[in-house]
């Protein structure tokens, strides 16, 4: 997606993932020896951290625990159980529930945060702090101060009289992962949102445009690539959770801690690993899909 | 409700009657509009009436408030004091997407993620214009503009022209009876600026809106207006039509604005009825009365285009306000000949003259400058320097 090519117009907007890997293999083959000794770092980086444990992770999905040979058994025993369906239900949906809450917290703040209030220097390093703390730190202390009988849960029981239960369930473990994980989101709706030229949102609204048709029409699909860039690690990071559900999920394991649970605790690695490659499978479909739908639409703009 | 009717028909009146007679005067008018920033005024009482139909430039240096005041007229800004008015209704508290008006930008702020033809048709869009009457208005528009072949582009694949006139059909196909235009033609090159200068105008002509045009240049102002208004530190110097300002500039400023005169630091000698004597070194300069009450004795400055200073033939008698001077410095410009006329001490005046003139430098000549052509302002020799 380099604006040079779109401005030359001359390649036709290829789709996401597949169309980046197309391009830089295009690349590579017409690439001059000292391009191919810049790129060799990297390469070997990735062959040694990335392709190797990805490689014997495949090939240890298909091995029998505890036997010689190969076999599909692990997957038809995932795929035919119901157990790890949900599992995979309940991680997808724990994802995309943050993913949701935090793009819904982050278009908001950042339509805030633009206007250069007063203290919004102080906000933007709030936003920021849930990373800065340690993952398993900041469960610990989430937990302490919303569980049951923690000051926060006693505050929203207070103020609302309704109580919010957190301990070991699916809404605590939401309200965890957008508290870690949002940051990313909101980064980059507040990155995009602000590199949006306040000339045309106002020509739209000399153009005749009410403050709500801006924002639907100009504001929000101009920030759709930055709202995206950043949802995307959002929901991956949240799908690919691991000590926070440990903690604070109870009887409610995502597929990371499934994994942990099969390959760690009941040795069984050809399982946990079988498991590891639907993970890393479904992150690449949500992945393709993600970027196709919402890249045609932003690219177009035929929604408009 | 006969009681009600009565005042309530006396207040159509008198309001019917003055709106009548105002909408008839001014399609936009201004009265004592400011607006401060941080305590300052960057626009300063302004009181502006623009007829209807008619273009009025708002020319000035960068700062001096005129693209503030033109974002005071779409609603952008908020003012802090007075009233706006277009097509006789007081906008004043109207938010901006309620003023129906045209706006054309200096880096053409053109809706990125959107068609040429999408563009075009948002202002018909948001009005909820039906689908097959926005298709038509949209061809027409991008008609006018000369871009009916590229409705399907992105504005990032268009040039910076093709962008401008996309800005233009946008800003017009809606038909606003006001179209602001804010240095339109600033961030295009020389050659294209000239082009579409004349198609604004074209297009001003042809559809009859009333416009008020923004910039700094004021060949650009002198070649569209049908008048001129000449601003700075927020506020109206002059306004008037193009030849009317640039003949008889009410203030050094305007007249240091419009063209690139001589500007000479001299001391006010004498006041007669009709003539007035300007002493510049040891030369004596005949002028007309300044337009301001200036002291005897007191610095002003002495202005003088350089088209009117001619040099005279060897046969010519010596006249009033011709002097001797040395030909200092000289450029040749193609379509003229520039000359610097050393005629005294601190009396230094530029000529622009056909170029076959055959005058070498370091030649001793004698030049002329018809007293109506002279201009006295109050001033001293600081203010020559600055501008």
């Amino acid at each position: 997606m380099t604006s040079k090519q779109h401005a030359m117009g001359r390649t036709p907007p290829t789709g996401g993932v597949i169309g980046s890997i197309a391009d830089v293999l295009g690349r590579v083959r017409h690439a001059r020896p000292s391009t191919l000794l810049f790129l060799a770092p990297g390469v070997v980086y990735l062959c040694i951290f990335f392709v190797y444990p990805m490689f014997l992770t495949i090939q240890t999905s298909f091995a029998r625990n505890n036997a010689v040979g190969y076999t599909l058994d692990n997957y038809r025993d995932i795929l035919g159980s119901s157990y790890y369906w949900d599992v995979i239900g309940l991680t997808l949906v724990l994802a995309a529930a943050t993913t949701i809450v935090s793009i819904g917290v982050a278009v908001p703040l950042a339509l805030v945060l633009r206007k250069r209030m007063r203290g919004h220097a102080l906000v933007r390093v709030l936003v920021l702090a849930p990373l800065l703390i340690l993952a398993l730190v900041s469960a610990l202390g989430l937990l302490i101060i919303w569980s049951n009988t923690g000051w926060m849960s006693k505050l929203i029981e207070v103020a609302t009289g309704a109580s919010v239960n957190v301990d070991y369930t699916v809404h605590g473990l939401i309200i965890f992962y957008v508290w870690l994980y949002a940051p990313y989101t909101i980064l980059t709706t507040l990155a995009a949102i602000e590199g949006i030229d306040p000339a045309v949102e106002e020509a739209a609204r000399v153009a005749g445009a009410r403050p709500r048709q801006v924002l639907r029409r100009i504001t929000l699909p101009l920030a759709l690539a930055g709202i995206r860039a950043g949802s995307i690690l959002t929901f991956l990071l949240a799908f690919e959770a691991f000590s926070i559900p440990l903690i604070a999920g109870g009887n409610h394991r995502p597929l990371a801690v499934v994994v942990y649970t099969e390959a760690a605790v009941f040795e069984n690695f050809p399982k946990g690993s079988a498991l590891a490659v639907i993970m890393a499978l479904i992150a690449v479909i949500v992945l393709v899909v993600y970027q196709a739908t919402f890249s045609g639409r932003w690219r177009s703009g035929r929604r408009a | 409700m006969t009681m009600l009717e009565t005042r309530s028909q006396a207040l159509v009146d008198s309001a019917g009657q003055q709106a009548a007679e105002e909408s008839q005067e001014s399609m936009v008018q201004l009265r004592s509009v400011t607006k401060y920033f941080a305590n300052v005024a960057a626009v300063d009482g302004i009181d502006l009436d623009v007829a209807e139909g008619e273009v009025l430039t708002l020319l000035g240096p960068s700062g001096c408030g005129k693209s503030t005041t033109l974002r005071c007229i779409t609603g952008s800004l908020e003012i802090d004091a007075g009233t706006i008015q277009i097509g006789g209704k007081d906008v004043t508290r109207v938010p901006t997407h309620g003023r129906h008006i045209g706006l054309v930008f200096q880096n053409f702020a053109l809706f990125p993620h959107m068609t040429v033809t999408e563009n075009v048709a948002f202002p018909l869009k948001v009005r909820r214009v039906a689908k097959h009457e926005i298709r038509s208005r949209v061809a027409q528009a991008l008609e006018l503009v000369q871009l009916g072949q590229l409705g399907k582009r992105l504005p990032r694949e268009l040039s910076g022209g093709q962008q401008q006139r996309v800005g233009l059909a946008r800003a017009i196909v809606y038909r606003p009876r006001v179209v602001l235009f804010d240095e339109p033609l600033s961030n295009l090159d020389a050659m294209l600026r000239r082009e579409m200068r004349y198609e604004i105008r074209r297009l001003c002509d042809e559809l009859g809106f009333t416009a008020i045009y923004v910039t700094h240049d004021q060949e650009e102002a002198l070649a569209l207006s049908d008048r001129i208004a000449v601003m700075k530190d927020g506020i109206i110097h002059q306004i008037g039509a193009p030849d009317e300002i640039y003949a008889s500039p009410r203030t050094l400023f305007v007249a240091q604005f419009l063209g690139n005169p001589n500007r000479n630091a001299g001391t006010l000698t004498e006041l007669r009825a009709d003539e007035a004597t300007v002493r510049i070194g040891t030369t004596t300069v005949e002028t007309p009365l300044p337009l301001d009450e200036i002291a005897l004795g007191s610095d002003v400055v002495l202005v003088v285009r350089p088209e009117v200073v001619r040099i005279a033939n060897s046969a010519e008698q010596t006249r009033v306000n011709m002097w001797e001077a040395r030909i200092s410095a000289m450029s040749f410009l193609g379509e003229r000949r520039e000359y610097v006329l050393t005629i005294d001490e601190g009396f230094e005046l530029r000529a622009y003259l056909p170029p076959d003139v055959g005058h070498a430098l370091g030649d001793v000549v004698r030049v002329e400058v018809p007293i109506a052509e002279c201009r006295v302002y109050p001033g001293a020799s600081a203010s020559v320097e600055d501008s």
